[in-house]
């Protein structure tokens, strides 16, 4: 398949316009998953996860909106 | 690290309440498969990134008009679907010559390999294809007949009853 019918079968698919035969080849190649697994380190893992949150946090501004309260052993000890 | 056993459920109830905590507790379970597939489609890191990312971000803000019966799971991999066809979409218009659209996401579409994705779960070999029991009628005959000379007709009925109840199970 060529780069331009792709594109057209795509822009369909998401406008919702897609025949029953190109949702189906679409929603096909999304079901496909692939064994082979991610490669990355257990540290690599935890600060990207940490990276995505602070994203997410900057982009919703959850924490200034809703700060987190403190437990209340921290509130005695002024921790 | 510490580990939270709170059912999904329980937690997206709380996210009505606005609580951030319930909030990333979700994030920490379901980031990463939602992660490792954006890349196993884009086969780019930074997209990944970015779908991950929006699709919490739409979850944070659509938090107050989720549904009754709300399957995270479901709403998430949805997400990740649809944005991961816009994010191709996008990169073909963009960048047309892109090699990897070319080499590694466009061969994807192609019949053959579209193929795996209709191919029926594998029967789990551990136990016999209920097939390969089958028997000529001859056999199950004689068979039959030894039965009923040992335990009599009533003892052969109650066999067939507990074969065909175990082959229905």
């Amino acid at each position: 398949m060529k780069t331009e019918i792709l594109h057209k079968k795509l822009t369909r698919y998401i406008d919702g316009h897609a025949l029953p035969a190109e949702t189906k080849q679409i929603q096909n190649w999304l079901s496909i998953v692939d064994k082979s697994e991610l490669q990355m380190s257990e540290n690599d893992k935890i600060t990207l996860e940490e990276e995505i949150l602070a994203e997410i946090q900057a982009y919703t501004a959850y924490p200034l909106l809703f700060p987190k309260s403190k437990p209340w052993w921290h509130r005695i000890t002024g921790a | 690290m510490r580990r939270n056993f709170t059912p999904d459920q329980e937690l997206v109830d709380q996210l009505l309440s606005d609580d951030t905590n319930a909030f990333e507790e979700l994030y920490r379970r379901y980031w990463y498969s939602l992660y490792s597939y954006s890349i196993s489609k884009l086969k780019s890191t930074s997209d990944a990134k970015r779908i991950v990312r929006n699709v919490f971000v739409s979850l944070w803000n659509e938090r107050n008009r989720l549904p009754v019966n709300f399957s995270l799971s479901s709403y998430l991999y949805s997400e990740v679907r649809s944005e991961v066809i816009k994010c191709v979409n996008t990169k073909i218009e963009t960048e047309p010559e892109n090699s990897v659209i070319e080499n590694q996401i466009l061969p994807g579409f192609n019949t053959t390999e579209l193929y795996k994705a209709r191919r029926p779960v594998t029967h789990n070999t551990i136990y016999p294809k209920p097939g390969r029991l089958r028997l000529s009628v001859t056999t199950i005959a004689q068979k039959e007949s030894w039965f009923e000379k040992q335990y009599g007709r009533t003892g052969l009925k109650g066999l067939k009853h507990v074969l065909q109840t175990m082959l229905n199970f």
